[in-house]
């Protein structure tokens, strides 16, 4: 009936929506490795009144037309890949990327996922695992004799045993993309591959541009508190304001029926 | 029965104020958005002049408009306020000038820098669409080592955005503007890491909208009034 009924309305769903983003960054201000979100708008196409171009009575033509704008909308989310604070941890199993670079990881159905998450576990076979207990590519396999696990800047894994000997037992790699905004979430603080994530090239940490590793510590999430409270301020009193546009949308179409009598 | 249609002509035009007030609001968040204002034009102005005197001419006294219109619709390019992300591929203006934006040979304009690579490594904006250099060309950028300094210039290359004054602005959607080139810019800087907020005044935006409602309240009532005298008209004629 109204356009500005709905511009207020798209206003109030793009806000809505942006909350969703904030509140999800926050729930993971404690997620090791967990890249905060960026909700971005777009306003929506203009219908025109009058187009530009159109000639006029004097012979002339109207140098700028007339539009009306529909209101906004969600374009894009996409993520920021800061590196999040780094934090001690003294254990041994835990590897933080000190700059750009993902851990890959094999998925049950055998595909590759990606993770800056380094909270790396042992399973019973002394595989190096996730969490959830997803095996780390390349395959490090930790052998029973070990006592001490030793993971160098340049990611080579060398365990000592018992006896006084270290062992070389594999050498842990990074990936990087051309663009990691590109790549897309699936949980578990794991990445998949996208078209515009571009493919993934393969590397040794700490060399040409990968991010050295750092054992003992881990990547905590980059999401900032306070940005995110004012942003959620933000976020509150613009929707504030377009539920006030269409409160005063609604008194106007009152007037209207009262109108006629 | 004129005074009514002049206050209907009023009533519509505070819904066309809404319109625009409301779609500036809805951009409040909206990165390089720029508020738009109405301007109406009054029509079919006609001088009045008082009642014949001797010499069969009467004296002007005044002019009487029959309707007004909504006339344009301009986006105010007042600087909106610059937001600090850290991004590499975030970019603000401050100051004059646009960015310039090729979606399939045709050309945009856009105050909105939150760009992206696309998969082939060029400079993208949100939509897809390739951002300029100073010779028209898709920016190809080296993801590891992109800085802009402050005039555009992409260090390592001899390549610069192209940052164009541009009239006749007209709103296409998607943060972009269509118009006519005027050449470079050249009052500006170039600000990596940031973003321009929307310039939308949110206080002034509600004012506006409560002088438009208000003045949709005042207009039913004149017509209304209007309408009132018309019947006791009737009533007065009908009772000869």
């Amino acid at each position: 009936m109204l356009v500005s009924l709905y511009n207020a309305a798209t206003g109030m769903n793009a806000e809505q929506r942006k909350l969703d983003i904030i509140s999800n960054n926050l729930a993971n201000v404690d997620t090791t490795g967990y890249k905060k979100q960026r909700a971005e708008f777009q306003d929506l196409l203009y219908s025109s009144v009058k187009e530009a171009g159109t000639p006029t009575a004097q012979g002339s033509t109207l140098p700028t037309g007339l539009y009306v704008g529909h209101g906004t909308r969600l374009a894009a989310t996409t993520r920021i890949f800061t590196l999040g604070n780094i934090e001690p941890t003294d254990n041994s199993t835990d590897i933080a990327i000190m700059g750009d670079g993902f851990f890959q990881v094999q998925m049950q159905d055998g595909s590759i996922a990606y993770t800056r998450d380094g909270s790396f576990k042992l399973d019973a076979n002394g595989r190096l695992t996730t969490s959830d207990g997803l095996m780390v590519i390349p395959n490090i396999v930790i052998p029973q004799n070990a006592v001490g696990i030793n993971v160098s800047p340049d990611g080579i894994v060398s365990v000592s045993l018992g006896d006084g000997t270290i062992q070389n037992v594999g050498n842990l790699t990074t990936v990087r993309f051309l663009n990691p905004g590109g790549l897309k979430p699936i949980g578990n603080n794991l990445y998949s591959e996208t078209p515009a994530s571009g493919n993934p090239t393969e590397g040794i940490p700490g060399q040409d541009g990968f991010g050295a590793l750092q054992q003992g510590y881990l990547e905590k999430s980059n999401v900032d508190v306070v940005k995110e409270m004012v942003d959620m301020i933000v976020a509150q009193r613009a929707y504030d304001i377009n539920s006030k546009t269409i409160t005063t949308a609604d008194e106007m179409l009152r007037t209207v029926s009262n109108v006629k009598r | 029965m004129r005074g009514i249609y002049n206050a209907t002509a009023g009533m519509l035009n505070s819904f066309a104020e809404l319109n625009s007030i409301s779609n500036n609001l809805a951009n409040l968040n909206t990165v390089g958005y720029k508020k738009d204002f109405n301007l109406f034009k009054s029509v079919y102005e006609k001088e009045i002049r008082s009642y014949q005197n001797a010499q069969g001419k009467g004296e002007p006294i005044g002019n009487i408009y029959s309707s007004v219109i909504l006339d344009e619709v301009i986006p105010n390019l007042e600087q909106g306020s610059l937001i600090e992300t850290n991004g590499k591929l975030d970019f603000a203006i401050e100051g004059d000038g646009f960015f310039k934006i090729e979606r399939n040979g045709n050309y945009f304009y856009t105050r909105n820098g939150e760009f992206s690579l696309s998969p082939e490594n060029y400079l993208v904006t949100k939509s897809g669409d390739y951002v300029l250099d100073e010779e028209n060309n898709p920016i190809r950028i080296n993801p590891d080592n992109f800085f802009v300094d402050e005039e555009g210039n992409i260090s390592g290359t001899n390549i610069r955005l192209n940052i164009l004054n541009v009239e006749n602005l007209n709103k296409y959607g998607e943060n972009y503007f269509t118009g006519e080139e005027i050449g470079q810019a050249d009052n500006f800087y170039v600000k990596q890491g940031f973003l321009e907020g929307s310039n939308v005044d949110a206080l002034n935006e509600m004012i506006k909208m409560i002088e438009a409602n208000r003045k949709f309240d005042i207009l039913q009532k004149a017509v209304s009034t209007g309408d009132s005298l018309n019947a006791k008209l009737i009533e007065i004629t009908s009772n000869f």
